[in-house]
């Protein structure tokens, strides 16, 4: 079954143009941080939108640093 | 602004400021791969001043910069984050290094439609994405190869990758990428 759906993924994506493929990421992503936001407001309802900016803020971010692990690392800062 | 209304508010601000940049990362990927979500934009900028300056500026009322700077272990890139105010959405900035594939990757970009915001932007090419990718190799790098493999199909400069995967010492993890992708044609 996942492989069916796997292997229609990878036919789809072969016969879009790259404008096309990027223009869906683009929408999935959109859709994401929606979900994202939504996700953050059902955990921690009534707090404003700068609150639920911020604490997605702080989940993206520990994964940013996960992704960063042993990759990059603080060289300096401007301030 | 929705995610991609911000990646084409950038577009225009770097345009705008006269800086030569590609798109970089997951978002320049999705040219060539199952498109996915990402959480972050990234650009590959050639810095210079005011350039640089006007940028920040013209953008400061959207994004804020965050103060640190980081050093990319591989090739000793430099990243600054473009935070964005109203969302979680990160511009990353990268500062075009001299390090050889990247600057082959600078010389091979393209300009390349984006249907979404309709204006063109310069975009590496999809063989350059995978060296990229795999010189990288975290988990989700490896899925992006994969991906972008298995979608390019026989369209792929395999010469070049497989140069350039040797001289990073990366063609075992090619190859056995390469080997795991099943028929599907």
């Amino acid at each position: 079954m996942m492989d069916a759906i796997h292997r229609e993924r990878i036919l789809k994506a072969r016969g879009q143009m790259p404008e096309q493929r990027f223009a869906e990421a683009m929408e999935l992503t959109d859709f994401a941080f929606e979900v994202m936001g939504n996700a953050v407001r059902g955990a921690h309802p009534g707090c404003d939108d700068a609150t639920v900016t911020a604490l997605l803020r702080k989940r993206l971010s520990r994964l940013r640093r996960r992704e960063d692990h042993l990759l990059f690392k603080p060289l300096r800062s401007l301030s | 602004m929705k995610q991609s209304e911000l990646v084409a508010f950038i577009l225009n601000a770097i345009d705008q400021a006269g800086i030569d940049y590609m798109v970089g990362g997951s978002v320049a990927s999705m040219n060539y791969m199952v498109p996915r979500a990402t959480k972050d934009f990234d650009l590959v900028i050639q810095i210079h001043e005011p350039e640089f300056t006007a940028f920040l500026k013209a953008v400061e009322p959207v994004f804020q910069l965050d103060p640190q700077i980081y050093l990319e272990s591989t090739t000793g890139t430099k990243r600054f984050i473009l935070e964005h105010r109203a969302t979680a959405f990160d511009v990353e900035l990268f500062i075009l290094s001299d390090d050889p594939h990247h600057l082959s990757m600078w010389s091979r970009r393209m300009l390349r439609k984006q249907a979404f915001c309709a204006r063109d932007a310069w975009t590496p090419k999809a063989e350059d994405m995978i060296i990229r990718k795999l010189r990288w190799g975290r988990p989700q790098d490896r899925i992006d190869a994969d991906s972008i493999i298995t979608v390019q199909g026989d369209d792929l400069d395999w010469p070049y990758i497989e140069r350039w995967c040797d001289a990073h010492g990366k063609r075992a993890l090619l190859n056995d990428i390469r080997a795991s992708i099943p028929p599907l044609d």
